[in-house]
């Protein structure tokens, strides 16, 4: 077996140091900040179930926050080294495509657990929220699962705004594939044409080309809901190895 | 020196548009009719997909815009111009979103039960009473509000009758406070039923609810009291 090249480590410490000279860990502050502010704001006018508001506002906030700053602060720096070439230099050592991408999905990674678990940081605030530690170690695997397909998208795609639109178009569906399936087939039961029918059979589809994101992070956890960490852990694993098989594929097509 | 100017004519011209923004702000402000009639409100279905899964969220911005719709711009319209049919299903939206929040009851008893014809606090009684029907052993302490209102702004004994024989048959939580099933002894009592009142206190004995001998005490001399006076001091 090769041992893993000092190079790859090299990268992912690098990749680092430019998130640090991007400015990506204040902007991670800044959108915790913002959300913290935003339930603090909620606390204030609600009747009733101020703990509970504050937090379920935070929870929802934060993770729409940092998930697109998080794939925003990637593909834009990717698609920098892509533009800038970058990428040469690095190819210049003795390291293949892939491993180049590996790097920089290790240290990418890292930025995506660090910024989940300052997310999870001001719960412990609020004493007396149950699933507090569950609920952060699956926003930890959330943001690594966005942070890997982020890096994809840029690395495959080149273009800042087209790598976001397809990011955002992508994570949004499939946050929600979920509930499209079963109001599709709602449809479907409730005797549906055949457009209906073709409508439902292609969301059905398409929510199996992406990873079911509502097991993440169940706001309901941190509400005294029952906590199921293991299937979100187990889909970002599957999701992780399909998006590593993508990359394996498309990055021995492309040229940089 | 024309560097500065050229500075100074820029600045001027951001603050004309500021002020010429501000100004167009000012002579047409949003109104009421802007916001249109409360309507009703969207399936459950379409409120998930909106809020991205985030169903709690979801509740919560749903009641805070019920609460917050009659008061358009500091000026409050009378909470009884509002369709209770219409708020009836903003509430269900808001229970079917977020099932455990007991905040769509909080609106129903202490903001919408409390103002309005009395058929409209009526339809909101109901409507806490057919919700507690579904979690009895959660949603208790707002058909105790009810039973209330029912005999004390509805004037509604009958009513209240219903709803504290419904705290008693129904809520079998023994983290309930025993005056949770005592309620209905107690109404009866202060309306003079003393029959009724000690059948229901043989029902609870043989349950085994008055959980002191000071307790049994009690309710016997409110059933006393209740028999010559007839004075409620529920």
């Amino acid at each position: 077996m090769m041992p893993m090249p000092r190079a790859l480590w090299g990268l992912a410490r690098l990749t680092l140091v430019e998130a640090r000279r991007t400015a990506v860990g204040k902007s991670v502050i800044a959108a915790i900040a913002l959300a913290l502010g935003l339930a603090l704001f909620m606390n204030h006018i609600v009747l009733t179930e101020q703990a509970r508001a504050t937090v379920v506002t935070y929870a929802a906030i934060v993770r729409l926050g940092l998930m697109l700053l998080i794939a925003q602060a990637i593909i834009a720096n990717t698609v920098r080294d892509l533009h800038e070439r970058m990428v040469e230099h690095f190819l210049a050592l003795p390291i293949t495509c892939l491993q180049y991408a590996l790097g920089k999905w290790l240290g990418w990674a890292a930025v995506a657990a660090l910024a989940g678990t300052a997310a999870g940081l001001p719960l412990l605030g609020f004493a007396g929220t149950p699933g507090r530690l569950a609920w952060t170690l699956s926003f930890v695997a959330e943001a690594v699962l966005v942070a890997s397909l982020a890096l994809l998208l840029a690395l495959v795609l080149g273009r800042v705004v087209t790598a976001m639109l397809a990011f955002c178009c992508l994570y949004l569906f499939a946050r929600i594939s979920y509930l499209l399936v079963l109001l599709s087939n709602n449809v479907v039961a409730s005797d549906g044409s055949a457009v209906e029918r073709f409508d439902a059979r292609y969301i059905e589809f398409a929510s199996y080309l992406l990873p079911r994101m509502d097991r993440f992070a169940d706001t309901a956890w941190l509400t005294g809901g029952a906590i199921h960490l293991g299937p979100g852990l187990l889909q970002g694993v599957i999701y992780l190895a399909l998006l590593g098989a993508v990359a394996g594929i498309e990055l021995r097509r492309k040229q940089f | 020196m024309r560097r500065t100017s050229a500075r100074g004519r820029a600045w001027i011209l951001l603050c004309v548009c500021l002020a010429a923004n501000v100004l167009f702000q000012r002579l047409d402000p949003p109104l009421w009719s802007d916001v249109g009639d409360l309507g009703t409100p969207p399936p459950s279905e379409a409120a998930r997909v909106a809020s991205l899964g985030e169903d709690s969220f979801a509740g919560y911005l749903t009641l805070l815009f019920l609460q917050n719709f009659n008061v358009s711009l500091g000026r409050p319209t009378p909470l009884a111009a509002m369709d209770r049919s219409n708020v009836i299903r903003w509430l269900d939206l808001a229970t079917a979103l977020d099932s455990d929040s007991r905040y769509p009851l909080l609106l129903a008893a202490r903001h919408f039960a409390e103002t309005g014809t009395p058929e409209q606090r009526r339809s909101m009684l109901d409507w806490i009473y057919r919700r507690f029907e579904e979690q009895p052993n959660e949603r208790w302490p707002w058909l105790v509000h009810a039973v209330f209102a029912a005999r004390h702004v509805l004037h509604d004994e009958a009513l209240a009758e219903t709803y504290a024989a419904a705290l008693r048959t129904r809520v079998t939580d023994p983290k309930a406070p025993s005056w949770v099933a005592q309620m209905d002894l107690l109404l009866r009592a202060d309306l003079g039923e003393a029959e009724d009142a000690r059948a229901i206190l043989a029902g609870l004995i043989g349950a085994g609810q008055i959980r002191s001998p000071a307790e049994l005490k009690f309710l016997e001399s409110r059933i006393e009291a209740g028999q010559p006076q007839r004075q409620p001091n529920l």
